[in-house]
């Protein structure tokens, strides 16, 4: 993984409005105690993930209506650490929101959505 | 007895020569059907043609009041059509008729569903509080089964997010790639002050924004 890499995330059904994303996709819930689930781009293609993330086990048998991206070195502008964390499944990676505040949350949340509707959808399975 | 009632749905089906129609509500019965008032023609036409870009419109009619008690979870016949309104894409209520049809666990095995009680607050408030003449928000669901609008006016964004229970917003207002926080307030969405503040910031971040 380096600067360029691109980091998969997940679009939930419910987090789209009208063709528009919520800053939500970027921002950690609860459960995630600080820490973003992504895809590591350089070990797994976004078509790949999304079938890990929407199949059958394996797959983590979840919803989504496609696949966004920011880079490493986007995260990191935001003062978001990257880190690998293969335990769940090799390409599990996680962006670390825990060093932030809450309003630090919501805007480095808004700007990775910001960033990643710039760079477009990276997997759609109907677009 | 009759009683009015009003409901959001899509068009399905548009019968010109018997002048009926069919709409699939967002949350609620199966099916509602009714006859179609010739004034109402060109609305349902419009709605019905519009039906691949997601057209949805608010019908006000009559129904009889068994018919209504004995519907749920199946076809309602209406008796008459008063009004078909065009819904704009981000109708605020027609948002929170969607997320009635949530369930808890909607997000990754958990996630909240929204409270009807609360849900159905919040539709009161926001049509008492929120004025006709500034942009509506983009609205979600929350993983802690609230609601989050959002507002993206030119280099701002505005956030609040809607506990439903305590009837609180949370809300924060930025201008992007600058880390400039105009404010964040915790807002008692009970008082009508609170809305009338949250109109003055929307107005004048549309001033700002040019």
């Amino acid at each position: 993984m380096n600067s360029d890499t691109l980091l998969y995330r997940m679009v939930s059904p419910s987090f789209m409005k009208d063709g528009n994303p919520t800053s939500q996709v970027f921002k950690p819930t609860r459960k995630d105690n600080g820490l973003l689930s992504v895809y590591d781009g350089d070990q797994i293609s976004p078509r790949d993930a999304y079938e890990h993330y929407t199949g059958s086990p394996p797959g983590l048998g979840q919803n989504a209506v496609g696949v966004w991206a920011v880079t490493v070195a986007e995260c990191e502008s935001l003062d978001l650490a990257v880190a690998p964390d293969p335990a769940p499944f090799p390409e599990h990676t996680l962006i670390d929101f825990s060093a932030l505040s809450r309003r630090m949350v919501r805007y480095a949340a808004d700007e990775l959505r910001v960033i990643a509707n710039e760079r477009g959808w990276q997997y759609r399975p109907n677009p | 007895m009759s009683k009015k009632i009003a409901i959001r749905g899509q068009v399905t089906e548009l019968d010109q020569d018997g002048m009926t129609f069919k709409l699939r509500p967002i949350y609620g019965h199966k099916e509602v059907s009714g006859p179609v008032p010739e004034q109402c023609y060109d609305a349902f036409l419009k709605a019905f043609n519009g039906n691949k870009d997601n057209a949805r419109v608010l019908i006000e009619g009559v129904v009889d009041d068994v018919v209504m008690r004995n519907s749920k979870d199946r076809p309602l016949a209406l008796e008459s059509v008063e009004r078909v309104t065009i819904l704009h894409p981000l109708d605020f209520h027609a948002c929170l008729d969607e997320f009635r049809n949530m369930q808890d666990g909607w997000y990754e095995n958990d996630g909240k569903a929204p409270p009807h009680s609360g849900l159905d607050w919040l539709s009161g408030a926001f049509a008492r509080g929120y004025p006709g003449d500034i942009p509506l928000p983009y609205t979600y669901p929350t993983f802690d089964g609230g609601v989050q609008c959002e507002w993206s006016i030119g280099r701002f964004y505005i956030e609040i997010e809607i506990d439903l229970d305590t009837r609180k917003g949370d809300w924060i207002r930025f201008k992007r790639k600058t880390k400039a926080f105009e404010e964040e307030e915790i807002l008692n969405l009970d008082d009508p002050s609170a809305w009338d503040w949250m109109a003055a910031k929307i107005r004048e971040t549309l001033e700002r924004a040019g």
